[in-house]
């Protein structure tokens, strides 16, 4: 045999198989006994590292939580409110007469209207009741839970079915 | 009495095994696992295994054998959990930078750093099947014939199995020829 044993050949004889013909061609050609003993040197060094265990990953720098400088934070915090305090007073300077009349104007609101409509312990005008209440035949129908049966008006036809929208409209004058 | 002695048996069985095949199992499950924390925890399971079985079997029992091939059982039930495909993801992945070993071997002496982590590397890149075959026959050192035994294979597909995984891990020796 010429032609030099692949390596599948090789690793069959590392493992005591291959043929006669292999063998013989191993003992006899100095360049397939080299591929074979580098084959059987790699399978230990292989076995040896995987024997082993692996290399890790250097464990990661613990990361420091962000100190905080206290002393700049606090004055850029106090400049910051200085400075929206002072945009204030400057405008309430700028502006003095329209801005106490204004304010004048609130609280006569605030003091007269608001108490009256929060606190209003009598009706507002009690002489006057809406229209739509007087009508006692709406506010029975209401407590019935019906529509209001009204006498129909000599004009219209006996047998007449009172619409309620109809005479609401009407009553409102459309 | 009679029966504590026959607890006290299975107690001494028991951390015999645990003695001696601990570290082994360890590393089989370390490289069938990419998780090392994944791995030990398989590993427990196994022991855990173990003790169950203790109680079953004497010490004439095939324990190398059958605590292998609980091992091997346990990582896979472990790889196709869908948990541990999400796990896999962050799985510690092998760096350039190495940490110092203690106790240097000859072998690490003479195996340079970058190879070693080539070589991990590239097994990893392997086909599980390939890791399996591999561990088993050059690292464990059974027969392919057991190995067939252990996987469920023919011998002649182990071998297949086998030479494609040497084939692969050799090329990260490349810079050694």
């Amino acid at each position: 045999m010429n032609r030099h044993l692949p390596d599948e050949q090789l690793w069959s004889l590392s493992e005591s198989g291959g043929t006669s013909e292999d063998r013989r061609h191993l003992e006899e050609c100095a360049a397939c006994t080299a591929r074979y003993q580098q084959l059987v040197r790699d399978l230990e060094v292989l076995a040896g590292v995987l024997q082993e265990p692996p290399p890790v990953q250097a464990p990661p720098q613990p990361r420091r939580a962000p100190r905080i400088r206290w002393v700049p934070a606090v004055a850029v915090m106090t400049a910051t409110l200085l400075l929206a305090w002072g945009q204030d007073w400057l405008r309430e300077l700028a502006s003095p007469g329209s801005t106490t009349g204004i304010h004048h104007e609130e609280i006569a609101f605030l003091t007269k209207e608001i108490p009256l409509a929060l606190f209003a312990t009598a009706e507002p005008n009690p002489g006057r009741l809406p229209a739509r209440a007087t009508n006692f035949s709406y506010l029975q129908a209401a407590l019935d839970g019906g529509w209001p049966k009204e006498p129909c008006e000599p004009s219209r036809a006996s047998d007449c079915e009172p619409d309620p929208f109809s005479r609401l409209l009407e009553e409102l004058g459309h | 009495m009679e029966d504590r002695k026959i607890v006290s048996d299975e107690q001494h069985l028991f951390e015999e095994l645990y003695h001696a095949h601990y570290a082994r199992i360890e590393r089989l499950c370390r490289l069938w696992l990419k998780d090392p924390d994944e791995a030990e925890e398989v590993v427990q399971e196994v022991f855990l295994k173990l003790f169950q079985a203790t109680k079953a079997q004497d010490v004439s029992f095939a324990w190398k054998a059958w605590l292998t091939r609980v091992a091997l059982n346990a990582c896979r039930d472990r790889r196709r959990s869908g948990w541990w495909k999400l796990w896999r993801e962050k799985s510690v992945e092998i760096e350039d930078v190495c940490l110092p070993s203690p106790n240097p071997t000859p072998e690490e002496n003479t195996v340079r750093r970058e190879e070693r982590v080539h070589i991990w590397r590239f097994f990893r890149n392997l086909s599980v099947r390939q890791q399996e075959v591999f561990v088993l026959r050059y690292v464990e050192g059974w027969s392919v014939e057991e190995v067939a035994q252990m996987l469920e294979l023919t011998p002649g597909s182990v071998k297949q199995h086998l030479f494609r995984a040497v084939q692969h891990l050799r090329k990260a020796l490349g810079g050694r020829r």
